[in-house]
């Protein structure tokens, strides 16, 4: 996700369009002259919770340009920032001794300093990055807590059929008031589905989820018109 | 924090930039293997040599990169943004066509071709409103944070302590870290003078920084994460009253303007880990600047901050 930037330009303004002529065309036409139902649809998604774990080239990038940046500052003036003797300074300068000595080797990182006996600093305790994940596991695909890395989004299940929840624009509301996807995040707390709704379940899918559950029941028009909205441009070769 | 006039006049000021001691690992090993190190005792800090003595090779350019993930700037490239867009759309900016500038018809054959005259006027234009688009979404170009110490104006060393703070905040040296963008922390001198508040031009009397880039969201970061949670009872920043002018500079501008007292700027970790050796510690003022132009360019701008958990409320 992280090595996947976003094209917001073109996909966005061409999935709305397109979803635009898929939704009038698909649903049915209502009676006289109202013409083609339109229908207006939620694009409810949860915020990745947790960064993008480290892809081996991208730690393997940032630590080449910290020993590039490093290399060409100034000495870090540890008179100021540090006492004199203290053990947050004997610690820094160890650490700065062996970054050099990792990055540049022997002969230009020089003689350790004498920083005497450090003691060894607490353990920081972590969590693992699948805890919350593994905790919430048994509601499968309702719970929140599912890739926390990335951004989930909300289905709903109409009999055996997953869509995303939609209702019809009714006479007199402007095409101006109801936008065909509004995009909102939840914030806090579970959605509950009210009995006049009609759907069965919900679910929170990732965006290739969303994709292999459409396609699965046979919607791939629909997901080729929506594609643009979770990142995927035309010609993009789905792994 | 000192009084709003003499901020004003001492604003019209020049700046100074601050240097720093020079580096001790310039041109080694990070570069292509084949650098050659001058003869000096010590290693310039410009990339370029000084015209007395120049050696026969250069410095190869040096680019550095990112050097660790930016959460904030992840979280405006992923999400953020595309909120914004749908937050700050306009239909009838959008569908508004640019207003032709009226060219009066020629009454006479003398009057063909001549250049058009200059807009007449007592106030600078306006900037033209800038759609909002999946291209032009607002986005943050620069941090200015500024310290005026109304206690420099007869002492200079009274300014050290709103430097090394500045310093220690912004983690900005002048082109530190090989970063050419980075001007570092500069001193602000008074172009004109007060005799009101013994002040002559020519005296440093404030302190300022400007972030750009990546560091600009490690600034938001300690901000939103630390400072601004444990102030005492922080309702957020006052936004402007309903009755504000809409048309005026500042509401056209696309840059939101907000200040701290020195209470906050102990919060910031940076400062923090060495409380003592600073000895005292100044409010500040900080200036958001973004790309949003025209008309409510400071209100998509403001939008975009509370995108960063920066908090805003009504007076």
């Amino acid at each position: 996700m992280s090595f996947n930037p976003r094209v917001l330009a073109r996909s966005a303004g061409s999935a709305s369009r397109s979803a635009r002529r898929h939704a009038s065309s698909s649903s049915s036409s209502s009676s006289s002259s109202a013409g083609p139902q339109v229908t207006a649809s939620l694009l409810l998604s949860r915020p990745p919770l947790l960064t993008p774990s480290a892809h081996p080239l991208e730690s393997a990038y940032y630590a080449h340009s910290s020993s590039v940046r490093s290399a060409l500052s100034n000495p870090a003036p540890t008179q100021f920032y540090f006492k004199p003797g203290s053990l947050p300074l004997r610690r820094f300068q160890r650490s700065q001794h062996q970054h050099e000595l990792e990055t540049f080797g022997p002969r230009l990182a020089g003689s350790a300093p004498d920083v005497g006996d450090v003691p060894g600093e607490a353990p920081v305790e972590e969590v693992a990055r699948d805890h919350w994940v593994k905790e919430d596991s048994e509601r499968g695909e309702k719970s929140l807590e599912r890739w926390p890395e990335e951004e989930v989004y909300c289905l709903v299940k109409d009999g055996k059929r997953w869509s995303f929840p939609s209702t019809t624009v009714e006479k007199g509301e402007g095409l101006d008031e109801a936008t065909f996807f509004l995009r909102s995040h939840i914030l806090a707390g579970e959605p509950s589905i009210p009995q006049t709704a009609g759907w069965s379940g919900h679910a929170w899918l990732s965006a290739k989820e969303v994709e292999e559950k459409l396609r699965a029941q046979g919607d791939e028009k629909v997901w080729e018109a929506v594609k643009g909205m979770f990142g995927v441009a035309e010609g993009d070769v789905q792994a | 924090m000192a009084s709003s006039s003499l901020r004003a006049i001492a604003g019209s000021s020049r700046t100074v930039a601050v240097t720093g001691t020079p580096s001790r690992l310039a041109l080694t090993a990070a570069a292509p293997a084949r650098v050659l190190i001058p003869s000096r005792g010590y290693a310039t800090p410009s990339p370029s040599p000084s015209p007395s003595s120049s050696p026969d090779w250069s410095l190869p350019e040096i680019h550095v990169g990112q050097t660790h993930p930016s959460r904030y700037g992840e979280h405006y490239d992923d999400t953020l943004s595309s909120d914004l867009l749908y937050m700050t759309y306009n239909h009838r900016l959008a569908n508004a066509t640019p207003a032709a500038t009226p060219v009066p018809e020629p009454r006479t054959p003398y009057e063909l071709n001549r250049p058009q005259p200059l807009p007449r006027g007592n106030r600078p234009a306006r900037p033209s409103a800038k759609v909002v688009r999946p291209d032009t979404i607002p986005r943050l170009e620069s941090i200015t944070i500024h310290t005026m110490v109304k206690e420099a104006i007869g002492n200079k060393q009274a300014l050290l302590s709103a430097i090394m703070a500045l310093r220690a905040i912004s983690g900005e040296t002048a082109n530190g870290g090989g970063r050419s963008g980075s001007s570092g922390v500069q001193v602000v001198i008074s172009r004109s003078g007060a005799a009101a508040f013994k002040l002559r031009a020519g005296m440093p009397v404030a302190a300022k920084v400007e972030i750009k880039g990546p560091a600009m969201y490690d600034f938001i970061q300690s901000l939103v994460d630390f400072v601004l949670p444990r102030i005492r009872e922080f309702p957020g920043f006052a936004l402007p009253s309903a009755s504000a002018a809409k048309t005026s500079p500042s509401a056209l501008g696309g840059v939101v303007s907000m200040g701290l007292p020195a209470t906050a700027m102990a919060l910031f970790p940076q400062v923090e880990a060495n409380l003592d050796a600073y000895p005292r510690l100044h409010g500040f003022h900080m200036f958001f600047k973004t790309d949003a132009r025209g008309e409510s360019a400071q209100e998509n701008a403001r939008a975009l901050l509370s995108g960063f958990r920066i908090p805003f409320h009504k007076r």
